[in-house]
C-alpha cells in the first residue's frame, strides 16, 4: 500500500499548517526579512526568527549592518540586552565583546579569550526598506538576492503605505490566505468590500513560484481601487488581479486596471502591488510586513484615510487566522479527519507543494 | 424562484424559465451574465442566462445534463415544473465592449447560453457580429429554431461535427486577423475556449479583445465519451470494474479499498495513488504535465484510465 495514500489526513504529505503536529515548516536558505532598516540605530535589535534569535546592529565605522546568533558564548544571555561599542556588540551580563565576524575579542576579567569563544554570525542585507537575513547554509546565500519585484516600494513615482501585523498563526496560513482571495466577500465584506471573487481563479506553475490570476473584463471598481484611481465606482473597467508565491518569504499581489475609454488626458492603466513579508518566529507565531503601492502620485489626506483602512483589514486577516491556528493547535495529535481543499485552493496546493520541494532539498543537502 | 417551464431543447438539454412566485419584476440583467442557482441538496451551480435582457420577468437558463457531473445537472434536471429554487441576482463576468464595431461570438454546446443573449443584444441594437455556434451534431442543438427564425440568422453560423464538411468550424477563417475595435466572445468546454483563445492568439489577437465566460472553465472531466476499464490491486491481485459513471475511487471504495480523499476534484492531491502498469488518463491540476507524462502516479478521485487496465499500488 502506497504510504501517502495511506496517511491519515493531509499534513503528513504537506508543509501546510493544518493537522498533524505543528511542525517548522520553514527552510533556512532563504532571505527571510528580520527588521525594517530604520528600526536598526545605534542600539542592538533582537528578534526571535526561525525559532532562532537574531541580534542586528550597525558598525560605527562603516553603519554596516552585522547578524549575530543572539545569545554569547559564555552564560547565553542576549547580545541584543547589551550595548554597541564602535564596531563591536558587548554583553550587558559580563562584559563579554564581540567583532562584527562573531569572535570573541574582549574577556574583561582575563587576558586570554578561548578559541572558541564565538556566536554565529548570518549574511545579512538590506534591500527595499528591508533587513534581509540568511540563517541556513552561508556558502548558498550570495547565489540569491531578496527580489527585485520589491524596488516599488522605495521607487518616487509610486505611494506605498506599509505597516506590521504580528501574527499568532503559522506563517503559511497567511500566504495560503492571499493566494485565495475568495475570502475577500467574507472576510472583508465590511471594510474592503471587493465582493466579486466569486470563482477560483487560474493558477500557474513555475519552477520555483506559483501565480494565480483572476480576470474580471468588465466590472465596476470597489472604492479601494475606484477612488485612488479617479474612475470612481460606477463604470465598468477591465481588471487583472494575480498574487504570487515567490519565496517562502515573500508573497507578491497586483491589480492591474484598464480604463475602456478614459476621459481625454486621463490615464487609461494603473496599477497596484501589494508585498507581503512573512517571518516565522516559530511554527505558531509570526511577523508579518506588509506593503501596498500605487503607480500614482497620492496626495496625503488620501494616504490618511488609506493607511488606517489598510491596517483595519489586515486586522481582520489577523483575527481568522489567529483563531484559525487555536482550533488547529488544539488538535495537534492530528486530524480525525483530513482538510478538505476546493477548487479555490489550487494555488495553496501548489504553493505548498513548491514549500515541500525546497525543504526536502535542503534535508538532502544537509544529509550529504 | 418558481420553475415555471421545462422544455427539452436538445439531446440532454433542458431550459428552465423562472419567474417569481408573486409574479414581481427580477433584477434586471446584461447580456453574459449569469446567476448562482442553489439546488435542494445544497449544490450551488452558475447558469447563464440565456433570454433577451429585456424581459423583466422571467430568466431562462438552459442546462446539459452531465452523467459524470458533480450532482448539479443531475440535480436541475430531476426539477419539475412548479418547484422553487433559490438564486442570487444576476452578475456580470463576461460582459460585452460597449465600444465594439464588431463582435466575433462563438459557442461550444451548451456554451450557447451566454452567446444566444449577447447575439440578441446585439441584434436589438443593431450592432454588428457573427455568430458561430459548434455541436456534436443537429439532435445536440439547443436552440437551434430561435437561432434559425431569428432577425439574425443571417449571421449566424451553425457547425456540426457530425455533419459535412463545409460546414465544418474553420476556427482560422472565422476569427480572422485582428482588427482594432473588433471584440472576439468564446463560451463552452474549457479545452473548446482554449483552442478558439489559443487560434486567435496566433493570428496576433491582444488579451484585451478576447472574452471567455470563466465559470464553465473549470478542469474537470468532460465525460461524455468517458469507458469502462479496470483496476487490479497489486497488493491482492484483485481486479475491480470501473463504470463508465463511476471514479476509480468510488469503484474501490464498492470494493472494500479506501483512500483517503479530500477535494475529489483533482485539486489537493491527496488521493494520490502509483500507477504500476497502464497509462492514466489525467483529469487533475494538482501534478505537473511532466509529472503527469512519467504516468507513475495519478488522482483516482477524478483520472481515469487510457489503457483498459491500470495496475494500482494499492
Amino acid at each position: 500500500m502506497n504510504p501517502e495514500t495511506q496517511a491519515a489526513g493531509y499534513s503528513t504529505r504537506s508543509p501546510g499548517p493544518f493537522g498533524g503536529p505543528v511542525q517548522a515548516n520553514y527552510p533556512r536558505n532563504c532571505w527571510w526579512a528580520a527588521a525594517r532598516s530604520s528600526d536598526i540605530g545605534d542600539k542592538p535589535y533582537g528578534c526571535t526568527m526561525l525559532d532562532t534569535p537574531v541580534v542586528l546592529y550597525r558598525r560605527a565605522s562603516d553603519s554596516q549592518l552585522v547578524a549575530l546568533h543572539d545569545r554569547c558564548a559564555h552564560r547565553w544571555a542576549p547580545l541584543s540586552a547589551g550595548w554597541v561599542e564602535g564596531d563591536r556588540i558587548v554583553c550587558g551580563y559580563h562584559g563579554f565583546a564581540y567583532e562584527a565576524g562573531g569572535k570573541c575579542v574582549r574577556i574583561p576579567t582575563q587576558d586570554s579569550v578561548p578559541a572558541k569563544a564565538c556566536v554565529r554570525p548570518y549574511p545579512v542585507r538590506e534591500r527595499y526598506g528591508m533587513v534581509w537575513v540568511w540563517l541556513g547554509d552561508a556558502s548558498l546565500a550570495d547565489a540569491t538576492e531578496p527580489a527585485a519585484e520589491l524596488a516599488f516600494i522605495t521607487d518616487p513615482a509610486w505611494t506605498v503605505v506599509t505597516g506590521e501585523t504580528p501574527l499568532e498563526a503559522n506563517y503559511m496560513m497567511l500566504k495560503e490566505n492571499v493566494l485565495d482571495l475568495t475570502h475577500f466577500g467574507y472576510v472583508h465584506r465590511h471594510s474592503i468590500k471587493v465582493m466579486d471573487w466569486d470563482r477560483p481563479p487560474k493558477v500557474e506553475v513555475g519552477d520555483t513560484t506559483v501565480t494565480y490570476v483572476q480576470e474580471f473584463p468588465s466590472a465596476p471598481l470597489a472604492f479601494i481601487y475606484g477612488v485612488p484611481t479617479g474612475i470612481g465606482m460606477e463604470r465598468t473597467v477591465y481588471r487583472k488581479n494575480w498574487g504570487r508565491f515567490l519565496t517562502p518569504s515573500i508573497n507578491l499581489g497586483a491589480v492591474e486596471i484598464r480604463d475602456p475609454s478614459p476621459a481625454p488626458g486621463a490615464r487609461a492603466e494603473f496599477r497596484f502591488n501589494v508585498v507581503h513579508l512573512t517571518t516565522p518566529i516559530s511554527p505558531t507565531r509570526t511577523r508579518y510586513w506588509w506593503f501596498q503601492g500605487w503607480d500614482i502620485q497620492l496626495p496625503g489626506e488620501y494616504v490618511a484615510k488609506w493607511q488606517p483602512g489598510v491596517e483595519a483589514g489586515y486586522a481582520e486577516d489577523k483575527a481568522i487566522l489567529n483563531e484559525v491556528q487555536r482550533i488547529v493547535s488544539l488538535d495537534a495529535a492530528g486530524c480525525d479527519y483530513p482538510e478538505i481543499l476546493a477548487q479555490a485552493d489550487q494555488a495553496a496546493i501548489q504553493a505548498r507543494r513548491k514549500l515541500q520541494a525546497l525543504l526536502d532539498a535542503e534535508r538532502q543537502g544537509a544529509a550529504r | 424562484m418558481r420553475i415555471e417551464r421545462k422544455t427539452d431543447e436538445a439531446v440532454d438539454i433542458s431550459s428552465f424559465e423562472l419567474v417569481d412566485p408573486d409574479g414581481q419584476a427580477l433584477p434586471p440583467f446584461s447580456a453574459g451574465s449569469h446567476i448562482d442557482v442553489h439546488l435542494p441538496d445544497g449544490l450551488v451551480r452558475q447558469y447563464s442566462l440565456a433570454n433577451d435582457p429585456r424581459d423583466t420577468h422571467r430568466y431562462l437558463i438552459a442546462v446539459l445534463r452531465d452523467a459524470n457531473s458533480r450532482g448539479g445537472s443531475i440535480g436541475m434536471h430531476a426539477l419539475v415544473v412548479g418547484a422553487t429554487i433559490a438564486i442570487s441576482d444576476p452578475k456580470n463576468h463576461f460582459a460585452l465592449a460597449h465600444s465594439a464595431q464588431h463582435s466575433i461570438l462563438i459557442a461550444g454546446g451548451i456554451g450557447i447560453t451566454p452567446i444566444l443573449c449577447m447575439a440578441e443584444r446585439l441584434a436589438h441594437v443593431g450592432a454588428s457580429f457573427d455568430l458561430h455556434y459548434c455541436t456534436r451534431s443537429a439532435e445536440r442543438t439547443a436552440f437551434s429554431e430561435r437561432i434559425r427564425s431569428s432577425s439574425y440568422a443571417d449571421h449566424a453560423h451553425l457547425h456540426h461535427d457530425d455533419g459535412p464538411s463545409d460546414q465544418k468550424f474553420d476556427a482560422k477563417a472565422a476569427i480572422g486577423n485582428p482588427r482594432d475595435d473588433v471584440h472576439l466572445y468564446v463560451c463552452g468546454p474549457t479545452g473548446f475556449m482554449d483552442w478558439v483563445l489559443g487560434t486567435a492568439r496566433e493570428l496576433g489577437w491582444p488579451d484585451t479583445r478576447l472574452h471567455r465566460e470563466y465559470f464553465a472553465g473549470v478542469a474537470t472531466a468532460s465525460a461524455d465519451d468517458d469507458g469502462a476499464f479496470e483496476v487490479q490491486l497489486a497488493s491482492s491481485g484483485a481486479v475491480i470494474r470501473v463504470e463508465p459513471d463511476q471514479s476509480v475511487v468510488a469503484a474501490l471504495a464498492a470494493a472494500g479499498v479506501s483512500v483517503a480523499v479530500s477535494c475529489e476534484q483533482g485539486v489537493c492531491g491527496t488521493c494520490l495513488t502509483r500507477v504500476i502498469d497502464g497509462t492514466p488518463d489525467h483529469r487533475d491540476m494538482y501534478l505537473t504535465p511532466e509529472e503527469q507524462a512519467r504516468c507513475d502516479q495519478f488522482t483516482p478521485c477524478c483520472s481515469r484510465a487510457k489503457t483498459p487496465r491500470l495496475v494500482l499500488d494499492l
